[in-house]
């Protein structure tokens, strides 16, 4: 716990003085905050099932807003919050276009066991445990997969923060990562081949 | 707001955790162009340039359905016109000829965040030969300093 805690306060943390750097010291310095900042920003438009393509195109938005915007944002300790709002909305709107809907708009479908879809995915992983974990990640319902990919990802640690990302409401993260997590603890739990990491 | 449902993460949970974020980074991890193209498009952000509009092309009603396979484009903003035509290099590549709205004008060609600069010559001729195929786009920067440079959209042939 003490390490998983203490990496997502240090994303949101480093990310706001590498911002305040940028502020005070101009464009050239925005580099070192774009490389901390986009596996997570990449991990949140894939989550809202974007092509890999229209993840790129509205990443790259969501900085060049974040620049033309910069002054505006108060707390430095929110941009990764800003980015990742920026981002899912960029990212609904590119939804809307193309007909789909984010995995977090539909209805909760509880957790339970779905039919793994066939993944490329698993050809993908050489490496077993993930092979094993990807299988039950799979059988979660698409927003839970959605929400652990963020949620994993040390984003923001505080709720608010990661509600205005996801577009869920507050009250609502606990409760639903705490169901997801649930979910995939007791699948692992009944596959003998997983050992906890 | 009440959270009294929120249940705090104990080792196990966190130690899932890492490994799905992890999974995910093996399985669809983000694409290696992409800081550059985010730096790439700040970069030419910050030139604060003027941005050109892609003018519908007429094309001459003569021409045949089955003509060559040549694409050409006009851009225009509010002091410049820029336009391109785009026809196979001998080397596979792409052979670019321009013409603009004045000579001794610096004309970048843009392909995979390679500037590729040429100078308009007294007509306003500008040529690039062996260009990538792929995405383009051009940056124009006029002789006076005080005018803003000129930056068309994106365009594929």
């Amino acid at each position: 716990m003490e390490a998983a805690m203490t990496g997502a306060t240090g994303l949101v943390e480093e990310a706001a003085t590498l911002f305040e750097e940028f502020r005070n010291g101009g464009r050239g310095r925005i580099e070192p905050l774009v490389r901390l900042l986009n596996p997570t920003l990449w991990h949140l438009a894939r989550a809202c099932r974007l092509e890999p393509t229209d993840a790129e195109d509205v990443v790259q938005t969501a900085w060049l807003r974040l620049v033309d915007r910069a002054d505006t944002i108060r707390d430095p300790q929110t941009v990764l919050a800003w980015l990742g709002t920026t981002v899912r909305r960029e990212a609904w709107r590119v939804a809307r276009e193309r007909g789909r809907t984010l995995p977090w708009e539909e209805p909760d479908p509880g957790t339970g066991p779905r039919d793994p879809g066939p993944g490329p995915a698993e050809a993908l992983l050489r490496d077993e445990a993930q092979r094993t974990l990807w299988n039950h990640v799979s059988r979660l319902n698409p927003r839970c997969q959605a929400i652990l990919r963020v949620v994993s990802r040390g984003g923001p640690p505080d709720y608010a923060a990661l509600s205005a990302a996801l577009g869920i409401p507050v009250g609502s993260i606990g409760p639903t990562r705490g169901r997801c997590l649930d979910a995939l603890r007791t699948f692992l739990a009944s596959d003998p081949t997983w050992s906890t990491p | 707001m009440n959270e009294n449902h929120e249940q705090p993460l104990d080792g196990l949970d966190a130690a899932i955790l890492e490994s799905v974020a992890e999974l995910f980074d093996a399985m669809d991890p983000p694409p290696p162009t992409l800081d550059d193209g985010v730096l790439f498009a700040l970069s030419l952000a910050a030139l604060d340039a003027e941005l050109a509009t892609a003018l519908e092309e007429n094309l001459p009603a003569l021409r045949a359905v089955d003509a060559s396979p040549t694409d050409s484009i006009t851009f225009t903003s509010s002091a410049l016109q820029l336009m391109v035509r785009s026809t196979e290099d001998q080397d596979g590549g792409l052979r670019v000829d321009g013409w603009v709205t004045g000579g001794g004008l610096r004309v970048a060609l843009y392909a995979d965040r390679t500037a590729h600069w040429a100078t308009s010559d007294a007509h306003g001729r500008l040529l690039w030969r062996s260009i990538p195929h792929g995405p383009i786009r051009f940056l124009l920067q006029p002789d006076d300093p005080e005018a803003k440079p000129v930056l068309t959209p994106v365009v594929e042939f």
